[in-house]
């Protein structure tokens, strides 16, 4: 069942990691869906790059198991605050992965909360 | 069991916390309070201007709360990063915070102030003796980038607070301060494990945020031991789950496995996190690997020029579908109009975002299509003066109230300004500047503290 990742990932957020730095976090609340999205590869380095129109080696790639969550690092394109700069505290740069569609067995689409 | 009981009131001092839980806190019986004052996260303004990120008045409001808890256990209070950016102007608004409320409340009690302001001939010395170190894309530095900063911070670690508490300070203000040395110094000092001590200090850097639900504005304990440390919130109504611990690890991080301090990397990747009950989570595996070399962040501004922004509306279907175009005349129609007024080589910055469709995300921005019936034109002007800035942005704002639009006749009037006047002053605008690591003589000899009886 085709799903968007905001249906089935609780947190999907992004923020600085200091002022040159963006970090984005997705977390899940059920261990099998975690599972099955990071297996079948719908949760990856490369496709969170192609959303943000960046290189795979642009993008440092995390997977944190305890709290069933990936993290995602890039260079900030201009400092925190640069006249150049729309989003200083950088929490709204996330949008673009709501919209991630992702596919789910049936018999997991209850344990993400649908 | 040797235990250290951490208390954390808040997330930011200011923001507020009930003070039910504040109460319920000291009950546990901590051996010491720790808050935050800030961090870089509400960009280089505020360390560029020595301004508070948070009101005075929600600052004393908390501290009031946080000295009078402290006093009555006999206990210290830690606070860090003080008004925000924790450079000197700031510990020092904080300092008169804390001197008042003693007077108002007849408290007697020791206090030491921490500086973190770096001077410049500190960091030429340094730079010289190749101490100064590049982060990720910090490049190299000169003495000339030193010399452009106008103010520089240091990150303290823990080990300016243990000096302070070694020479008797019942409260601490603190200038910048990695968030985790707030909460880690007590607990290092009474011998528990490194690795529980910055784990748990950075689980309570923001008050209950690694509660359920999120409470950034809540009171969180941490019972920090030698191989393992309990977290859990002081509201009854809120609760830790081995995830929202978890996850908070994550938070604001480059890497939720390796958290960097000045005297070491906080290693993650062997933690555990178990329920102890609904509401406490205890967690074990963390480990503190010292660094071969002690180090110290810098952060830095330099001034830029004075801004002055203006807010304008646009309804009209036409002008909205050509936006990009009509943007690209306004910059053409106010170069020709800066040459005119200030001759060729006057420096600016015009900056049009259009709300609506890439305000927020600039180059990131996916969409490439506008969706909505209306945008926001946001136009905002960085020059050499104040009264540069103004009337470049009036020049700006006048091109873009009464610019062409394809299809239509006569003066027209693009915009739909919101006030008036319609042209806000923004005052100076600062830049971050620095992206290194310095390698001190000793953790403290860049954090003088100085102590005074109240």
């Amino acid at each position: 069942m085709k799903l968007p990742l905001a249906d089935v990932a609780p947190v999907i957020r992004s923020k600085n990691a200091g002022p040159f730095h963006l970090t984005f976090d997705i977390m899940f609340a059920d261990p099998g869906v975690f599972r099955h999205l990071m297996d079948t590869g719908q949760i990856s380095r490369e496709r969170f790059a192609r959303s943000y129109g960046l290189r795979p080696d642009d993008v440092r790639w995390t997977v944190y198991e305890p709290a069933l969550g990936v993290k995602a690092t890039i260079r900030r394109s201009s400092a925190s605050g640069d006249p150049a700069d729309g989003d200083v505290y950088g929490c709204q740069q996330h949008a673009p992965l709501l919209l991630w569609d992702v596919d789910l067995p049936g018999s997991l689409t209850t344990a993400a909360g649908r | 069991m040797s235990q250290t009981v951490v208390l954390s009131p808040t997330g930011i001092v200011g923001y507020g916390f009930p003070e039910r839980s504040f109460v319920a806190g000291l009950e546990a019986g901590p051996q010491v309070i720790g808050c935050d004052g800030g961090s870089t996260d509400q960009g280089p303004a505020d360390l560029g201007r020595g301004t508070l990120h948070v009101s005075r008045d929600a600052c004393y409001r908390d501290l009031e709360l946080m000295i009078t808890g402290s006093r009555r256990l006999g206990v210290p209070l830690l606070v860090g990063t003080a008004g925000g950016a924790g450079s000197a102007p700031h510990v020092e608004a904080m300092r008169e915070v804390v001197v008042e409320i003693a007077r108002k409340r007849r408290l007697h009690f020791s206090l030491a102030t921490i500086a973190s302001d770096v001077p410049k001939t500190y960091l030429h010395d340094r730079l010289d003796a190749a101490e100064v170190e590049p982060l990720d894309g910090g490049g190299r530095l000169d003495h000339e980038a030193v010399e452009s900063c106008d103010r520089i911070v240091g990150v303290m670690g823990a080990e300016p607070y243990q000096e302070g508490l070694r020479r008797g300070a019942d409260v601490i203000i603190a200038g910048r301060s990695s968030d985790t040395a707030i909460f880690a110094a007590v607990p290092l000092m009474n011998g528990e494990g490194p690795g529980p001590a910055w784990h748990a200090g950075k689980i309570l850097e923001c008050g209950a945020s690694a509660a359920v639900p999120m409470a950034a504005t809540d009171c969180l304990l941490a019972w920090v031991r030698h191989t393992a440390f309990d977290v859990a919130p002081c509201n009854p109504e809120l609760g830790c789950t081995p995830i929202s611990v978890a996850a908070h690890t994550m938070y604001e991080n480059e890497s939720p496995y390796l958290l960097k301090e000045p005297s070491g990397t906080l290693d993650t990747r062997r933690c555990e996190f178990r329920s102890i009950d609904s509401r406490r989570v205890e967690v074990t595996g963390s480990a503190f690997a010292p660094a071969s070399r002690y180090s110290v962040k810098l952060e830095a501004v330099r001034l830029i020029g004075y801004r002055t922004i203006c807010i304008g509306v646009c309804r009209d279907p036409a002008l909205i579908a050509e936006a990009d175009l009509y943007i690209e005349r306004v910059r053409k129609a106010v170069s020709d109009r800066v040459v005119d007024t200030y001759g060729p080589g006057c420096e600016y910055r015009l900056e049009i975002r259009e709300i609506g469709k890439n305000a927020a995300m600039g180059p990131l921005e996916p969409l490439a299509t506008v969706t909505g019936h209306e945008i926001g034109l946001l136009l905002s002007v960085v020059a050499p003066t104040q009264q540069q800035a103004d009337a470049i942005l009036a020049m700006a704002r006048t091109h873009a109230l009464h610019g062409e639009v394809s299809g239509r006749q006569g003066l027209l009037s693009n915009l739909a300004f919101p006030f008036a006047p319609s042209d806000i002053p923004g005052g100076p605008v600062h830049m971050f500047a620095l992206n290194h690591v310095v390698f001190p003589g000793s953790p403290t000899e860049m954090f003088p503290v100085r102590l005074e009886q109240l």
